[in-house]
């Protein structure tokens, strides 16, 4: 027996306590209690517990939404948000048990505010990226099963008779909790501000229908099948009319706005983000928006699927209940956001660019 | 190299797993009494606490009804069934890795074999690697999982288990070394 050998069998002997004899009844007893596990789902736990720690935020900004719905009518019970349920899936990217509650002071543009007119709209293309999104944890589990892919596709065309560019997402979640997502979102092509956005999830089962004009937003949640349900709300946009700002809270979203960004060494300015509804009270579900900062921290070369790549390397603080870093590789050519990387205590999470084909 | 030999399936199983999957509490019992101590075994050698190891199998038992709605039958259900406990260990221990090690001590003055012994120098050395060491020296060298297999069930490639492995070895032999 070698010395490796004589290692494993030590190993194999080393003492185990015996499991307690109440594991067991400990079991049934949560069984029968409805205590539920989802023992596949990836290795990201959907977001929607984190946007109940976010929402504390919303409630100390003053461009807040409220939208007024009963939650009686869509089955909610005890320990039981299947709203959030519908809901789950629509702001990807966020871990749970990351965000806290807030501080009590409303998160502000650590930088200028990003202006329409400081932006090169005529550097956006048409086209089609795919990206696929990795998580490891503690440097040991990686998986690809809470977002598989993204697929992104950007076209010139219209919304109400103004040029616009039209960009489809698709996210395609390999996780038996979630169903893929679709939406689309109306840009319009000078000042690259969203206009109109359409999200689709759940089944296709849920539609969520975002409208804006210079000051305000509206939003509306359609729910079909056995829960069907309508709510809508309307804020005022708590930034000026010509300040650059994202749907939603998914920061890749600036992935549509970096090739008209001026990158440059040491460049940095802020926007906000909005589009995140979450109960917050008995009948409420309420919408904020808050800042998310960009600062060019440097240059990369970045080697992904896609190719290699001389990049900037863009790091973006998030003003979610806590502050989350991402570092954005941009490419200083095309402007495409080639990798995004999200740190956590434990956790990393990866977008890559997988491919990109280009557009008619 | 250490070939797995692994058991033949306990009879029934199949069919307790559908019954569970029917939601029957008493097939959970039995399939808890059939497969609980060995993924019990399984989960405390990943996290090294006891409260963690419970706690790991009470949610794989809890989970289990609407996982085995997902379970093929493809491949052995014993098999499954640790795979299922290793991520869900694994998972556990990012979430509460320091709350591990606190009761680690706790538990040690309860359970674990006293320092200074050579079984409990070996559990300390074993203690004191990080996670991702650890999960594929218990993976590899404890339960006898192949590389490949470590690999697919971390997510790694086998070439990176090996290499993990190769450094735990590394280390384990070090810290020994330097007690002795």
């Amino acid at each position: 027996m070698n010395e490796r050998d004589e290692l494993r069998a030590a190993l194999r002997q080393l003492p185990v306590p015996d499991v307690s004899a109440d594991l067991l009844p400990r079991i049934l007893r949560s069984r029968a209690t409805g205590v539920r596990v989802s023992l596949l789902a990836g290795g990201l736990a959907l977001p929607w517990r984190w946007i109940g720690a976010a929402a504390a935020v919303a409630v100390l900004i003053g461009g807040s939404w409220i939208i007024s719905l009963s939650l009686s009518r869509i089955g909610e019970s005890a320990g039981r948000d299947r709203l959030g349920e519908l809901l789950r899936g629509m702001t990807p990217w966020f871990p749970d048990g990351n965000a806290r509650e807030s501080s009590g002071i409303p998160a502000q543009p650590k930088y200028p505010l990003i202006l329409a007119d400081s932006l090169d709209p005529s550097r956006l293309t048409e086209g089609v990226w795919t990206y696929g999104s990795t998580t490891t944890t503690d440097g040991v589990l990686t998986e690809s099963s809470f977002i598989g892919s993204t697929r992104i596709r950007m076209a010139r065309g219209t919304y109400d008779r103004d040029p616009a560019w039209i960009v489809t997402t698709a996210r395609n979640f390999r996780n038996e909790r979630t169903h893929d997502f679709v939406d689309t979102v109306y840009i319009d092509a000078s000042t690259l501000r969203p206009r109109y956005a359409v999200v689709s999830g759940y089944k296709r089962r849920t539609r969520t229908v975002q409208s804006f004009s210079s000051e305000r937003g509206t939003q509306s949640i359609t729910i079909t099948g056995p829960m069907t349900g309508f709510y809508s709300g309307t804020m005022q946009l708590p930034f000026p009319p010509r300040a650059v700002f994202t749907s939603d809270f998914w920061p890749s979203r600036l992935r549509v706005l970096f090739p008209a960004i001026p990158l440059a060494r040491g460049w940095q300015g802020s926007l906000y983000q909005t589009g995140l509804f979450k109960r917050t009270g008995p009948g409420t579900l309420e919408q904020h928006a808050v800042p998310l900062d960009l600062r060019v921290r440097g240059r990369d070369r970045v080697s992904v699927p896609a190719g290699r790549f001389e990049c900037w390397r863009v790091e973006i603080e998030q003003h979610l209940g806590e502050s989350l870093r991402w570092t954005m590789w941009v490419s200083r050519d095309q402007g495409w956001m080639v990798k995004a990387e999200l740190r956590l205590t434990d956790q990393v999470v990866t977008e890559v660019l997988e491919s990109y084909e280009p557009g008619p | 190299m250490g070939t797995r030999v692994a058991p033949s399936p306990p009879p029934g199983a199949a069919e307790l797993a559908e019954q569970a999957r029917g939601g029957s509490p008493a097939a959970l019992g039995d399939l808890y009494r059939l497969f609980g101590p060995a993924l019990f075994r399984l989960a405390y050698r990943l996290s090294g606490s006891r409260e963690d190891a419970e706690d790991v199998v009470h949610d794989v038992f809890v989970g289990l009804p609407e996982a085995l709605q997902r379970y093929e039958e493809r491949g052995r259900l014993d098999a499954w069934l640790k795979r299922l406990t290793a991520r869900v260990a694994l998972m556990r221990l990012r979430a509460g890795r320091r709350r591990a090690a606190i009761r680690l001590e706790d538990h040690e003055a309860a359970d674990a074999p006293q320092r200074g012994s050579e079984t409990g120098d070996l559990q300390a050395a074993v203690d004191a690697l990080p996670t991702s060491l650890r999960s594929v020296l218990v993976l590899k060298e404890i339960e006898g999982y192949s590389h490949s297999e470590i690999g697919g069930m971390l997510g790694i490639s086998a070439v990176a288990s090996r290499v993990r492995l190769m450094r735990a070895m590394s280390r384990l032999r070090r810290i020994l070394g330097g007690k002795q």
